[in-house]
């Protein structure tokens, strides 16, 4: 078991994408757009799928240790990779990681991958639809707390749905999408760590949106994509050295 | 029963409302570059989504669907979505951002764009559908220009078999198409031209049924003969078609196919196969092109789905509304830069509803509208949403006499309207156009004749005073008139809907407006309830526009003398509903329990004493003639002594009479109205349809007190509530608006509430002698005509002093109860049921 991790700082979404083909209507942009609804779609095509987007993060790239992905379309036959390289040319990429297909495709590097150009490349022999779509994508680094949140989190299953009811008792729902969220404590946490949540809450608020891994060794099973739901609460338990923090995530959707 | 209709009334449900917006950029600054290979065309980078559709200077462009095809079309477009790219080809051929005269251009070139959203997105399934253009024109077979010519279908013919107009085996609408088959077989088709898109999906439906053992077939090939399509959906060489099997029910066939690559021109032919002597029928065909898919923005607000408000008022009113009122968008900064970049007020709108994971066909169509302009905030965007009668908008008449057409006009007339005249007039002065050459014009379009010219009140002789140019609407006299003064007998525009011959019906007068007037798309005309208005409504009618008005007016007026009303529909499509009395076995049913907030209430505010018709303009004088009628015993029942004026488009006086004797039947009493909240059963009904409705209530006593008793009500109000399915109405007895045809005295009996049928003999009472007694429960207690309990009929339970319950006891002035509506005993002074005084109604214990 690992500490939990936030994959926040998205390299990604600065980069320039250059999809191996397009439907106009849905951009490869589409994949930087906080909404993973919003997707990009390859061209229409028949048989095996294969298509790659390319992201260039420019001649300084950061380092990045994570990668994930929100919302794809890829069926279980489907081999995807995240490849990179420092120049994009993609016959033997420096990266190149066969990913576990799963809802949510994350993966873990255990040093920093600082490469120019980065790769996502599907193919796919029996796709769902005409086409392959993809909905929102981390590149970057995480944090991970030094101590991890206390054992005693809190987990809901929330409902939205609208109900009502008659008189009588009958009920009435206009359902909605269910969504997690989590309550959590970090306690007795050092200055270091500290400062990373102060940075982590500056960047993000409780409106923008970042991955969240509660366990990297069950990185497919503990994984969402969310946003702080309220304000982080630190509180000074002593020495100028200690400190605890709560914070509450929420699923989006 | 359809998906959505399962929908509608589910308790469970995941609801998806899809908004489909077409705002419009101006695009002529843009820059333009001359295709190289296609010189016709001028091409504009252009990545804000599909143009559907593109208009220069207010003329729409023809979307071509290929590059060879805009070539050679003056005034189209060409979207090319893969290299996003918008082409031209200009009225001129020239560029389209020419500045003859900087800075202005010479073109105002609008590029229409859908925008798409809803109120949410799926994790597991996107909401994205393409795009469906119809390509069939009239598939519904409902516009003829005769009882044989389909007005968009051509027809061919062998033999003696015939193509004909069928209004009574149609499947849908007011006709369908049938072929009649001779006995040797001779073939009978229609055909139509059509464009698809080289390679785009399409599909094709259409029903059709067959007297006897007849088949037919339908046949789509390209223009050229070298493609045929098969019932497998490909294309072949050889000439083909597709069979359609003999049945003699509405049977539906439905194709999907992709068009073939290279061809965009085809033709589509619906013909009988093996007939001899028999009939081939064809209805609801449609053929769509399924363009771009489209996602759908989840920014429509979990609050954002306004109720759906759709209302009429009673005939002698006759507003209309229908309105979303407000749709509501969260504004992530994209509607600051777009409601700058677009133009959206009076821009198309509409609303679909359907439940998760529904086919594309499943989400209904709830409204077709205008946009509002929308209004923005950091946080939310709002739009108004109108009803589309957009002529409403629009003054008739719009052209005027002017001295640049009429170089020798009257002194006086300059900028004057030149008259619409729909119908017969005795008295229309004419306007002389021509001082050197004494020509007089009477209308702005054709008319049907000139019976009768004066000069001065003298008869004039045509062809020897003057002659008549019926299709420029002209008088030419013989000599100066000087300042004589002309006025001529004139019956107007030809205008019936069928053939386009003269017409005095509501129907005929109220379709040219909308149509060539108001320039609705006559597909946009739902032409089954203007034929069932046309034939029940035969009354003679008369318009003359000749002051610059709202066409609503016209409108408005008709409305008002042939008592229906003008609903826009769910599809877009307006339709004229006439008042029918009665009620039809698909009349919906509400029963006391499925009422929530249920209200009775009269509103006294409705109630005139006498009601004046104003009916035969002489547009000459500017006066009508009049006929009154009046009810006294209004000012006595209600205190209200209040005049409801019609100027009516009536133009006899005994049609104007009957109008009257309506009027004063339905407003010589307080609207009775009841109001409450009901189940989605109502949601895809109209205002002005019927609803029968059925409303209980316990007593203190534990006995159940029957409101309402399966009586019909006419909507005036539907609120549907988006979020729930259901529907807040507010409705009229429909008895009362059917005026002078109900029962003055008691159309319902007042203990049991169930209507009674027949003359008021029925149901008015004796308490007596029994005699005019509720036929259903057997009971009833006092004149509803004076509110005692006295007969009016036959004199003998007027004071009649006995009590009704015990029999032993004199009852003064009414003998039932006002709290509980059963007998009660005047001496005891105790209503014997509910046990309250009788006198002061207020609840006094036996012993």
């Amino acid at each position: 078991m690992t500490n939990c991790s936030f994959l926040y700082e998205n390299l990604f979404d600065a980069a320039v994408l250059t999809p191996s083909t397009q439907n106009n209507n849905f951009p490869a942009t589409n994949i930087q757009h906080r909404w993973f609804t919003k997707v990009w779609r390859s061209t229409d095509d028949t048989g095996t799928l294969t298509e790659s987007v390319v992201a260039d993060l420019g001649a300084s790239p950061g380092a990045v240790w994570a990668f994930a992905l929100k919302k794809h379309n890829f069926s279980s036959s489907a081999v995807v990779k995240i490849q990179a390289n420092a120049t994009n040319v993609w016959t033997s990429p420096s990266v190149n990681v066969t990913l576990t297909m799963a809802d949510l495709l994350v993966y873990f590097w255990s040093s920093a991958q600082t490469y120019r150009y980065w790769r996502l490349y599907i193919v796919d022999s029996a796709p769902a639809a005409d086409y392959l779509e993809v909905g929102r994508m981390f590149l970057g680094p995480y944090y991970s707390p030094s101590i991890n949140m206390s054992n005693n989190y809190k987990k809901r299953l929330s409902d939205p749905s609208d109900l009502n009811w008659s008189d009588g008792g009958q009920l009435v729902t206009n359902q909605k999408s269910r969504f997690r969220q989590i309550e959590m404590v970090f306690q007795y946490l050092p200055p270091t760590d500290l400062a990373e949540f102060e940075a982590l809450f500056e960047d993000r608020g409780i409106g923008r949106e970042f991955f969240f891994c509660r366990d990297r060794d069950l990185k497919d099973s503990t994984t969402i994509y969310c946003r702080m739901n309220k304000d982080m609460e630190i509180e000074h338990v002593g020495l100028e050295q200690f400190y605890n923090i709560t914070m509450g995530i929420e699923e989006l959707r | 029963m359809t998906d959505f209709a399962r929908f509608i009334k589910d308790t469970d449900s995941w609801k998806v409302f899809l908004v489909d917006l077409n705002p419009c950029e101006e695009v002529e600054s843009y820059t333009w570059t001359q295709d190289g290979t296609f010189t016709n065309l001028w091409w504009a980078s252009y990545t804000d989504g599909a143009v559907n559709r593109v208009t220069q200077d207010g003329v729409e462009y023809t979307e071509a669907y290929s590059l060879t095809e805009a070539n050679d079309l003056a005034e189209s477009f060409y979207y090319d979505l893969a290299a996003q790219r918008l082409y031209l080809r200009t009225t001129d051929t020239d560029d389209p951002s020419e500045q003859t005269t900087p800075p202005a251009y010479d073109y105002v070139i609008l590029a229409y764009v859908w925008k798409y959203f809803s109120n949410t997105q799926y994790s597991d399934s996107l909401i994205a559908f393409p795009r469906l253009t119809q390509t069939l024109l009239d598939g519904d077979c409902e516009q003829w220009t005769s009882a044989t010519v389909p007005t968009h279908w051509t027809g061919a013919v062998a033999g003696s078999s015939t193509v004909n107009r069928e209004g009574t085996e149609q499947y849908e609408g007011a006709y369908c198409v049938r072929l009649t088959i001779d006995g040797s077989n001779n073939a009978a088709s229609v055909r139509q031209n059509i464009r698809l898109k080289p390679g785009a999906r399409c599909k094709l439906t259409l029903r059709y049924k067959h007297s006897g053992t007849a088949t037919s077939f339908v046949q789509i090939k390209n223009s050229g003969n070298n493609q045929y399509l098969l019932s497998s959906g490909s294309w072949s060489g050889s000439a083909d078609h597709i069979n359609l099997a003999n049945t003699t029910e509405w049977a539906e066939y439905q194709l999907e196919f992709v068009a073939h690559a290279t061809y965009t021109s085809y033709v589509i032919t619906l013909s009988s196969d093996a007939a001899t002597s028999a009939n081939c029928y064809f209805d609801a065909a449609q053929l769509y092109i399924e363009r771009e898919d489209n996602e759908y923005l989840p920014y429509i607000t979990t609050q954002g789905m306004s109720d759906l408000h759709q209302s009429v008022s009673p005939f002698y009113e006759t507003a209309m509304t229908m309105e979303f009122g407000e749709l509501q968008f969260t504004n992530d900064g994209w509607w600051y830069e777009n409601i700058q970049k677009y133009y959206w007020n009076m821009k198309e709108a509409r609303i679909r509803f359907g439940a998760r994971d529904s086919e594309q066909k499943d989400f209904e169509e709830v409204f077709q509208g205008m946009i509002r302009y929308p209004k923005a905030t950091d946080l939310l965007v709002k739009i108004d949403l109108v009803d589309s009668k957009a002529y409403t908008y629009k003054n008739l008449p719009e052209t005027i006499y002017d001295i640049v057409t009429y170089a020798n006009l009257e002194d006086g007339a300059e900028g004057t309207p030149i008259p619409i005249i729909y119908g017969e007039f005795t008295e229309v002065v004419p306007v002389c156009i021509s001082t050197t050459t004494f020509v007089f014009r009477i209308a702005s379009h054709a008319i049907e004749s000139v019976e009768a010219v004066y000069k001065n009140g003298e008869l004039l002789t045509v062809a020897t005073d003057y002659t008549v140019d019926l299709s420029a609407a002209t008088i030419t006299m013989e000599e100066d008139p000087e300042q004589a003064y002309i006025v001529c007998h004139v019956k107007g525009r030809k205008c019936s809907m069928l053939d386009g011959t003269y017409s005095e019906n509501v129907a005929d007068i109220l379709y040219d407006i909308l149509v060539t007037y108001g320039g609705v798309d006559p597909d946009k005309i739902d032409r089954a309830s203007f034929l069932d208005l046309r034939g029940a409504r035969s009354q003679k009618h008369h318009l003359w526009l000749g002051v610059s008005e709202p066409a609503l007016e016209a409108v408005r007026t008709l409305q008002m003398s042939a008592l229906f009303h003008l609903v826009p529909l769910r599809n877009g499509r307006l339709g004229a509903f006439r008042y029918t009395e009665g009620v039809d076995s698909d009349t919906p049913v509400l029963e006391s329990q499925e009422i929530d907030g249920f209200g009775l209430e009269y509103d006294t505010s409705s109630a005139y004493s006498k009601v004046k018709i104003n009916y035969g303009l002489l547009p000459s004088e500017n006066h009508y003639e009049s006929i009154e009628t009046s009810d006294e015993a209004v000012t006595w029942r209600h205190h209200t002594e209040n005049t409801l004026d019609i100027t009516s488009s009536l133009r006899l006086a005994a049609e104007a009479s009957e109008l009257a004797d309506y009027y004063i039947g339905v407003v010589k009493s307080p609207m009775k109205l009841v109001s409450g909240t009901v189940p989605s059963t109502l949601f895809l009904s109209y205002p002005g349809s019927k609803v029968i409705i059925s409303k209980q209530r316990s007593l203190p006593d534990g006995t159940i007190f029957n409101v309402l008793t399966s009586e019909p009500y006419r909507i005036l109000d539907l609120k549907k509530k988006m979020s729930n399915g259901k529907v807040e109405i507010l409705a009229w007895d429909d008895l009362q608006s059917s005026g002078g045809t109900f029962c003055e005295s008691c159309y319902s009996c007042q203990l049991c509430n169930t209507v009674q049928s027949g003359s008021c003999s029925s149901c008015f009472t004796c308490q007596l002698c029994n005699s005019g007694q509720c036929t259903t429960c057997q009971d009833c207690y006092y004149c509803q005509v004076c509110d005692t309990s006295q007969c009016e009929a036959c004199q003998i339970c007027v004071g009649c002093q006995s009590c009704n319950t015990c029999q032993t006891t004199q009852c003064a002035d009414c003998v039932t109860c006002q709290v509980c509506n059963t007998g009660q005993c005047d001496s005891c002074e105790d209503c014997i049921t509910c046990e309250n005084c009788y006198h002061c109604q207020h609840y006094i214990p036996i012993g």
